[in-house]
């Protein structure tokens, strides 16, 4: 991997998701850290590391923030684009949120072409 | 006056007298008479007599002794002796000295 | 000698008695001349003559023998006697009636022989006998008790020497017996009966008589009937009545009579002559009663006629007093101002102390001193100089000063004829006086020296008493005005004045009123005169405005006092400034109303209960929460709001308030109609004054509704539940559907590789629906009991793994429960590690896995918590790993995985210790996994 290639962050708590999640993005080309399970991690990673160009982030994570509120959080620091993964219930927790943002999400279970799609899609905004 | 004399004299003057008038009816002498007596007693015995007075004509049951009675009439029944004075009794003296009250000189 | 004495004796008795014989034979004949010479003499009336045969009168002087005869022989009684009352002479039959023996009567008093009650009639008529003859009816003593109505008849007997009076005695009892019958048969009517003789004497009284005029018959009789039954009649009326009754007819009517005791009233009378056999009256009988009450009425009417009759003339009569008064004092004027005689006296006597002078005039012809011409007794005693040593003396030469006393005054008094008064202290006498001085003449004064001193010191006294009355009215802040209801004037004290807010002095009434705030006028202006008019005492609050702006609230209580008449004379009212008083009345009404307001508007129940729970107040909210109307509350005990255990509890809770403690609970009462309702409350007990316990108040809450939520929440949460439980459960059941669906699929694979594959890929599902699958059993929707899941799924994987080596398994988590968020990775690691385990630790060539190893091959995990850190070790006492086996490099997916997975879910520090078999030491502390 080289400088050039996007960096994505995998902000996910399920373990194997977040792996194969990894492998895929990897496999596609992109830089992809290790994945992290928290949103207080997820900040702590923005506010620390080399800014990464896209974050995947689950609705559902371990710790005290949701995905929506970490996203609003490394809004503050960042303008980084966001991609949320989400279960059918995270629906209406977004809706409850008030995002006006236009927002992307991957369902899950993922159809990984999808994901492919959407994350270059995202990248070239 | 003997001694004895005025001794009786004084002695009469506490004595008790019962004294009686016998008189005739009612007329001018009788009234005089018992006027005139009711007067020495009442000067001289004052509260110590007692004085009848008899009408011989209305009360029979009273008799003098004598024989011979004149009226009006004094007879002193006490103290004794019993004396009488005779008369009308418009002589003081004579009532006096019938009745012991004065020395008979 | 003893014949000589014997002799002798006999002799001298002899002699004795002959002296005795020949005194009362001297006696007897000088009483016989003495009646020969009475005899003769003409004083004798009669002689006795006792002889055997009897006795024999014989009458010297025989011209009244008939006469005698007759007066000795006739029914009546008869006397002669003295002019001065002394009987003389008395018939037999006279001795008869008076029941004495004759020869005790004469020379005796006839006023002996009359009843008490006729003895000064009898002196009366006595005295008078040479003017008028005497016949009256009267009563004469009859032995020793007795008495017997006679009638006496009295003519006076004048000859020259002097007068006797002759009595004629008439038994009247059979007269007195027609009188006494005709008065017992009037008895039985039951009036009063009275019979009078012809003198008026009252000769019967009989017991009706008694009770209608008051007097006992002892007092009645004998005395005359106008003064015992006083009868209200004019003369003319009563002359007619007499006629009337002389001529034999009787009369009928109504008079007024005076009791005894005074009082007057009416009686219906009837009166009756009585005549005896000659047809001479004898007496009047009278029956009479009472008729008062049938007056009564009659007479009030009258009385009230009169009374307005009265009163007229009351008033014509005070007019006519006072003009008379008015007369009488120009008369008096008159009179004393034209007699110098009566002043005379006046001065004489006065009381005080008076002089009379005379300007003296210098050479310079100018006042100088006055001459001192007359003074009075009572002047004497002022100065303590007696007359003839002032008199004619100037002052100074009188009274030894320098200057005339009170010159100025008395100078010009005379200059100018006015009269003047003036006070002064005669320091000698320590009094005061008050002096007038007026000139009855030019060139002349006089003065009058009034003795003041009492009054001044009643002056000084009442000003002390004015000044401690002011001070007092000061210090409470109360002040007094009057108002004299005949000409309006007011006076007000000092400090009503201050109250007010006016200067001191003389003031109007509109002064204060202008002072009233003008809403309040009228009113009080109504309450003043309501007052006046009806005789109420007065009582008023108003406002009034200070001078300098303040409003002041005022309070006032008066009333009239009237004169003689009735007619109101003086308002008198005091006043008080109550502002203070009035303002806190006022802001505790304020408080009280916000106190009531808070209480009603109150969105909690205020309820509050006696020491025995019964209500004395609950607000409108606390009545709606038991659905009652707040009026049906008080008075009913706590507990009737409460069913069984409610009482109970309550029972239990009021021992507590008792001790003084609050309390803070929940209970559930029964509304009116018998539903329950839940409540909130907070109660903290109340105290007496004593300081002993009297009743609790409540703040109660209706939590009825919270109560329904909080039976929803737990429903519902236990609802989630059940559906969490049913969610694991399909999540289990998807999975191994999957893992079924995996197995279809493996029966197509054909490559060991991809079997081997195939069973990774369906212990792996295993794995992860065995935790849902523990969820589900332990019905724990999060806490997963390790103990119980690693032991199954340690063997899980062993069973599925089913080698030709026994391997021994042991699991070591007693006690330790984690979340989902911890037990699924740990799940997952068990699983990497226990199959690698399996695949590689115990080749078969191995020495350490033969038959006659001392050690079994033995696969064990352990769960250890240290002080909030778990440690989670994962060992075998295989062969160990490969040497050079990087963690995280490795190839192999298992580790990888468990690599990854620890760090990125455990957060764990993975520690690998290769000493006797392979040891995986996972140390992480359980964290908050969303």
């Amino acid at each position: 991997m080289t400088m050039n290639d996007p960096s994505i962050l995998i902000v996910e708590d399920d373990s194997l998701i977040a792996l194969h999640l990894q492998e895929l993005l990897q496999n596609a080309g992109y830089d992809v850290p290790d994945p992290v399970a928290s949103g207080e991690e997820a900040i702590e990673y923005v506010r620390t590391s080399p800014l990464p160009d896209l974050i995947l982030m689950d609705i559902t994570l371990d710790g005290k923030l949701n995905g929506i509120e970490t996203a609003r959080q490394i809004e503050k620091i960042s303008d980084i684009p966001v991609i949320y993964l989400s279960a059918h219930s995270d629906m209406e927790l977004l809706a409850r949120e008030g995002n006006s943002a236009p927002t992307m999400f991957l369902a899950k279970p993922f159809i990984w072409v999808d994901i492919l799609q959407k994350v270059k899609k995202m990248l070239h905004r | 006056m003997t001694a004895e004399f005025e001794a009786t004299l004084e002695q009469r003057k506490t004595e008790h007298y019962v004294l009686r008038l016998y008189i005739a009816g009612n007329n001018i002498r009788s009234h005089m008479a018992i006027e005139n007596v009711k007067k020495i007693c009442e000067e001289y015995l004052k509260g110590r007599y007692e004085l009848e007075v008899v009408d011989i004509y209305q009360d029979h049951s009273k008799n003098p002794v004598d024989l011979v009675l004149a009226a009006p009439t004094l007879v002193k029944k006490l103290p004794l002796p019993l004396r009488k004075v005779i008369g009308d009794m418009t002589r003081k003296e004579k009532v006096l000295i019938g009745l012991d009250l004065v020395p008979r000189t | 000698m003893v014949k000589d004495s014997g002799a002798g004796n006999d002799l001298k008795r002899e002699n004795e008695r002959l002296k005795l014989a020949n005194e009362e034979l001297n006696e007897k004949v000088r009483e016989l001349e003495e009646t020969l010479e009475a005899i003769r003499s003409g004083e004798v009336d009669a002689i006795v003559v006792t002889n055997g045969e009897g006795r024999k009168v014989y009458t010297l002087e025989g011209a009244d023998h008939p006469y005698r005869v007759l007066v000795e022989n006739i029914r009546e009684g008869a006397l002669t006697l003295s002019h001065t009352g002394m009987i003389l002479y008395t018939n037999t039959r006279f001795a008869d009636m008076v029941k004495l023996p004759a020869d005790k009567i004469a020379g005796t008093s006839i006023l002996d022989f009359v009843c008490p009650e006729h003895q000064a009639d009898m002196e009366d008529a006595l005295r008078e006998i040479l003017n008028r003859s005497c016949r009256s009816r009267l009563r004469i003593r009859q032995g020793v008790r007795g008495s017997l109505p006679v009638l006496i008849s009295m003519n006076p007997l004048t000859t020259d020497a002097d007068t006797k009076i002759s009595v004629v005695v008439t038994d009247r009892r059979k007269d007195e017996d027609r009188i006494m019958l005709q008065a017992r048969m009037l008895d039985a009517v039951g009036d009063a009966v009275i019979a009078a003789d012809t003198k008026n004497k009252i000769i019967y009284w009989n017991d009706a008589a008694t009770k209608t005029y008051g007097w006992e018959p002892e007092e009645a009789l004998g005395r005359d009937l106008i003064e015992v039954a006083t009868p209200k009649i004019s003369h003319r009326e009563a002359r007619e009545i007499a006629d009337r009754l002389k001529k034999g007819e009787t009369w009928t009517g109504e008079y007024v009579v005076k009791h005894r005791d005074g009082h007057e009233f009416p009686i219906y009378a009837s009166d009756a002559p009585i005549f005896d056999d000659d047809g001479k009256l004898i007496a009047i009988i009278g029956a009479s009663h009472d008729i008062t009450s049938l007056k009564r009425t009659e007479d009030e009417l009258r009385k009230k006629h009169d009374d307005l009759n009265a009163a007229y003339e009351e008033i014509t009569a005070t007019q006519e007093e006072l003009r008379q008064n008015l007369d009488e004092l120009t008369r008096a004027e008159k009179t004393l101002s034209e007699s110098e005689e009566k002043f005379r006296v006046l001065f004489t006597q006065m009381v005080e102390g008076s002089a009379l002078h005379e300007i003296v005039y210098g050479a310079s012809g100018d006042p100088v001193d006055y001459r001192i011409l007359d003074i009075n007794p009572s002047f004497e005693c002022i100065l303590g100089l007696k007359r003839e040593d002032v008199i004619g003396k100037t002052s100074k030469e009188a009274y030894g000063v320098d200057t005339p006393p009170y010159f100025e005054h008395y100078r010009r008094v005379t200059e100018t004829g006015q009269s003047e008064e003036f006070e002064v202290f005669f320091a000698p006498m320590n009094k005061h006086f008050s002096v007038s001085a007026y000139s009855p003449e030019p060139g002349k004064f006089a003065s009058i020296f009034s003795d003041i001193t009492d009054r001044k010191m009643a002056e000084e006294t009442l000003l002390e008493k004015d000044h401690m009355l002011a001070e007092s009215q000061r210090l409470a802040h109360v002040g007094t005005w009057k108002m004299d209801l005949s000409t309006g004037d007011v006076s007000f004290s000092e400090e009503a004045l201050r109250i007010i807010g006016l200067p001191p002095g003389k003031h109007e009434y509109s002064d204060f009123r202008d002072r009233v705030c003008p809403e309040d006028r009228s009113r009080r202006d109504a309450e003043i005169q309501e007052a006046i008019e009806h005789d109420k005492p007065y009582r008023s609050e108003f406002l009034i405005i200070l001078p300098e702006g303040s409003v002041r609230h005022i309070r006032a209580i008066g009333d009239v006092t009237k004169d003689s008449r009735g007619r109101p004379v003086t308002l008198t009212v005091t006043i008080q400034d109550d502002t203070e008083h009035a303002e806190a009345v006022a802001t505790l009404r304020e408080s009280e109303e916000k106190f009531r307001t808070i209480v009603e508007t109150a969105n909690e129940g205020i309820w509050v209960v006696d020491a025995n729970l019964k209500t004395t107040f609950a607000n409108e909210k606390m009545a709606r929460i038991l659905g009652y109307l707040p009026g049906e509350m008080p008075g009913k005990s706590a507990l009737d709001f409460m069913d069984e255990e409610g009482r109970t509890l309550a029972a239990e809770r009021l021992k507590e308030r008792v001790l003084g403690t609050r309390g803070s609970y929940e209970h559930k009462y029964l509304r009116k109609d018998g539903s329950e309702v839940w409540t909130y409350a907070n109660v903290t007990p109340l105290k007496d004054a004593e300081g002993r316990f009297a009743g609790s108040i409540g703040m109660l809450t209706d939590i009825t509704e919270r109560k329904q939520i909080e039976k929803t929440l737990k429903r519902s949460l236990a609802e989630k539940e059940i559906l969490l439980s049913e969610i694991h459960h399909r999540v289990k059941n998807n999975l191994a559907a999957f893992i079924s669906l995996l197995s279809l699929e493996g029966s197509y694979v054909e490559t060991p590789e991809g079997q081997a594959l195939k069973k990774d890929l369906q212990n792996r599902a295993r794995t992860m629906a065995l935790i849902h699958e523990t969820l589900y059993k332990t019905r724990q929707y999060s806490e997963v009991n390790m103990e119980l899941y690693l032991s199954t799924l340690i063997d899980q994987v062993v069973n599925s793994y089913r080698s030709t080596q026994s391997i021994r398994t042991f699991v070591d988590a007693k006690g330790i429960t984690l979340g989902l968020g911890s037990a699924t990775p740990i799940g997952l690691i068990i699983n990497e590690l226990v199959t690698n385990s399996l695949k590689y630790a115990f080749p078969l060539d191995s020495i350490q896995c033969q038959a006659d190893r001392k050690e079994p091959c033995t696969i064990g995990i352990r769960l250890i918590k240290e002080d909030g850190t778990y440690l989670l070790i994962v060992s075998d006492n295989g062969i160990g790993l490969p040497k050079d086996l990087n963690i995280r490099t490795t190839k192999s997916l298992g580790l990888k995985l468990v690599n990854f997975i620890a760090r990125h879910q455990l957060r764990a520090d993975l520690e690998i210790r290769t000493k006797n078999g392979t040891e995986f030491v996972f140390r992480f502390k359980e964290r908050d996994h969303g």
